[in-house]
């Protein structure tokens, strides 16, 4: 006990003797009016733009950032409770910038834009603080995107494939799979060594809890951490939110791991910086967005990258997501993000209603990476599946008028037919790209000519577990191979045409 | 044209220089009836305010005021004042308040600034060093 009481005191008077003292000088102004989340503030004069500020207010001190750096005022968003800031209270400048608690700790939190915990999982205890505006990595850090990041869903993963440091927008009108092709892809990374970062930004609460269930149940929200910015919180932290999450992929991306973000949705957060904008009377432009919205979109998405060894090799991909009004692409928010973009999938309300989910518009959707971020069987089985889907679409217009077809376009209708169905797909009912390499090389093949169109989704369940239970090493042979040839084709028809030995529901050959 | 409150405090000091005090009666009467013509009367406070500071400015001078834990001493009050003046180069101008919750030393207040050298933040901040 008495070495205990002599280390303390001992440390004590270490402590006090290497104590400095110095005088502490602080830049203050006062509060001259306040409303609607931002404040304007007179004093604080070298205040720089950016910088965080604290209101000292009767309930405890409030941060907040300056945006506005005018002649005889500062205009400044309220990061919390506006309610709390009053005109005349006073306000000290902190001299630092934003910056959010980053770590291995965060991940598995649900967390705001300031790094507070709303899920009463206990305090966060972070490593380092990350600012949450940052230069993006330079030309020379970077190198090309060669490695893919495998979403899970067909139509997707062979289509429009998207690589690691990609950034691919989702864009589509209300309720029609956006958020259902983010979730699914953040549950793809199962097992991959990817870290992932889901951004709600202006989402109703409901929604982003029923997407932290859900990965919760799948076992991915132990990779992923999820940053919120309700559609009840202020303007400013649905603003900040998507800066903060990439603030965090990018504690990971100099650690050198591979990062998933996405953002969900972008076109709340030009809303919300519009919002703050014109209350801090900035000039409004197109639509009465600020002439800045652009440099919004473009600062943040330029943070994902791919980097080369030198700089540890990590990534970020980045899957923001655009609503769009009508299915209109070429509105402003849209046209912008479009243009900043890697590529897009789009989705289309008509596909949807029609029953064809996900609803992508394979003729719209383009990934710029392409095939460089496909596995080599895949490129293989799918180089033919976007001239086959956009045939097929021909094809069937022309085919509504009933005429009489030949057999090689009665052909190609039917294989566009099965192609079709083999898109559709249910939302968590991901599928590892072994398997896909499975069905569109059957389909490829003609293995499925035979099987009625309306049941090739049953065919497809059985045969993906008949490939599971009698399949085993043509599927790890796949693996090793990472290449495709005729032996694994031979191999595969081989188990197809067991499979399909015994189905009951085969198209028989018509009887001559 | 609208014109901030610092313009119209500058272009008051610009008018003022080498005036008589029967002239700046006049100019002063003239300046506050351009600035109600104007609709700028509720800036009226602040450009006073303005103008004070920008005549210290160009005087030299700077307006301090400092707040100590006890009424100071006259040496102390010439220590606070000469600090002051070597740090910003500039005569100053010092009035004091009392207030126990410094604990000690002093509490400085001059343009937009907080010059804290009170016993209260040296506490914190031991508190803070040894906790850490």
């Amino acid at each position: 006990m008495s070495s205990t009481k002599d280390f303390i005191i001992s440390q004590l008077k270490e402590k006090i003797a290497a104590f400095e003292w110095s005088a502490d000088e602080q830049s203050v102004g006062r509060v001259v009016k306040v409303g609607d989340g931002i404040a304007r503030l007179e004093g604080l004069s070298d205040l720089m733009m950016s910088e965080m500020i604290e209101f000292k207010t009767k309930q405890g001190p409030v941060l907040g950032v300056a945006l506005n750096l005018e002649e005889d005022s500062i205009g400044a968003i309220i990061l919390g409770d506006g309610r709390a800031v009053q005109a005349g209270d006073e306000v000290s400048a902190t001299k630092k910038i934003l910056s959010v608690p980053v770590g291995e700790a965060v991940i598995g939190r649900v967390i705001n834009p300031l790094g507070e915990p709303l899920d009463n999982a206990g305090t966060l205890a972070a490593e380092k603080f990350n600012p949450i505006e940052k230069i993006a990595p330079g030309v020379m850090a970077r190198e090309s995107v060669a490695r893919p990041l495998q979403t899970g869903i067909k139509a997707v993963d062979s289509m429009i494939p998207i690589g690691r440091g990609q950034r691919e927008l989702i864009i589509g009108d209300r309720q029609i799979g956006k958020t259902a092709i983010a979730v699914d892809a953040i549950i793809n990374q199962q097992g991959e060594g990817v870290k992932c970062v889901y951004v709600a930004i202006g989402q109703k609460e409901s929604k982003v809890a029923a997407i932290v269930a859900k990965l919760k149940e799948t076992g991915a929200l132990k990779y992923t951490v999820v940053v919120v910015g309700g559609a009840s919180d202020p303007a400013a932290l649905n603003y900040l939110a998507p800066y903060a999450g990439c603030a965090l992929a990018e504690y990971f991306l100099d650690k050198g791991e591979d990062v998933l973000i996405v953002y969900d949705d972008l076109s709340k957060h030009a809303v919300a910086y519009r919002e703050i904008s014109l209350l801090l009377r900035r000039p409004p432009g197109r639509e009465a967005y600020p002439g800045d919205v652009f440099y919004l979109h473009s600062r943040l998405l330029e943070r994902a990258c791919k980097l080369n060894k030198e700089n540890g090799g990590g990534s970020i991909t980045a899957l923001p997501i655009i609503e769009t009004q009508a299915g209109d692409l070429s509105a402003y928010i849209p046209t912008n993000v479009i243009s900043i973009t890697d590529g897009q999938i789009y989705l289309e309300s008509e596909l949807f209603y029609q029953g064809q989910r996900p609803a992508i518009n394979v003729g719209l959707s383009v990934s710029r990476v392409g095939s460089a971020a496909q596995i080599k069987p895949m490129k293989k089985v799918a180089g033919q599946l976007r001239l086959e889907a956009a045939q097929y679409r021909e094809l069937a217009a022309f085919a509504q008028f009933g005429s009489d077809l030949d057999q090689a376009t009665v052909a190609k209708l039917e294989r566009g037919k099965r192609l079709m169905e083999i898109f559709k797909q249910d939302q968590y009912d991901i599928l590892p790209v072994e398997k896909q390499v499975a069905i569109f090389s059957c389909a490829g093949q003609g293995i499925l000519d035979n099987v009625p169109v309306e049941k090739i989704r049953d065919f497809e369940k059985g045969f993906y577990q008949y490939l599971d239970q009698q399949g085993g090493a043509w599927l790890k042979d796949l693996k090793t191979k990472q290449a495709w040839d005729d032996n694994l084709a031979a191999g595969l028809k081989k188990i197809a045409e067991e499979y399909k030995s015994t189905l009951d529901y085969l198209i028989l050959p018509a009887k001559k | 044209m609208r014109l901030s409150v610092r313009q119209y405090a500058q272009t008051l000091l610009d008018l003022c220089s080498g005036k008589t005090r029967a002239e700046l009666e006049v100019l002063i009467d003239g300046f506050l009836a351009l600035v109600r013509q104007r609709g700028d009367w509720k800036k009226a406070p602040a450009i006073a305010d303005c103008f004070s500071q920008l005549f210290d400015g160009q005087a030299g001078q700077v307006k301090a005021s400092a707040t100590f834990a006890v009424p100071p001493s006259a040496a102390d009050r010439k220590k606070i004042a000469d600090y002051l003046a070597r740090r910003l180069g500039r005569k100053i101008i010092l009035t004091e308040t009392v207030c126990p919750e410094v604990v000690a030393g002093a509490l400085i207040r001059y343009e937009d600034k907080i010059l804290d050298m009170s016993a209260r933040r040296v506490i914190a901040d031991l508190r803070a060093a040894i906790s850490s």
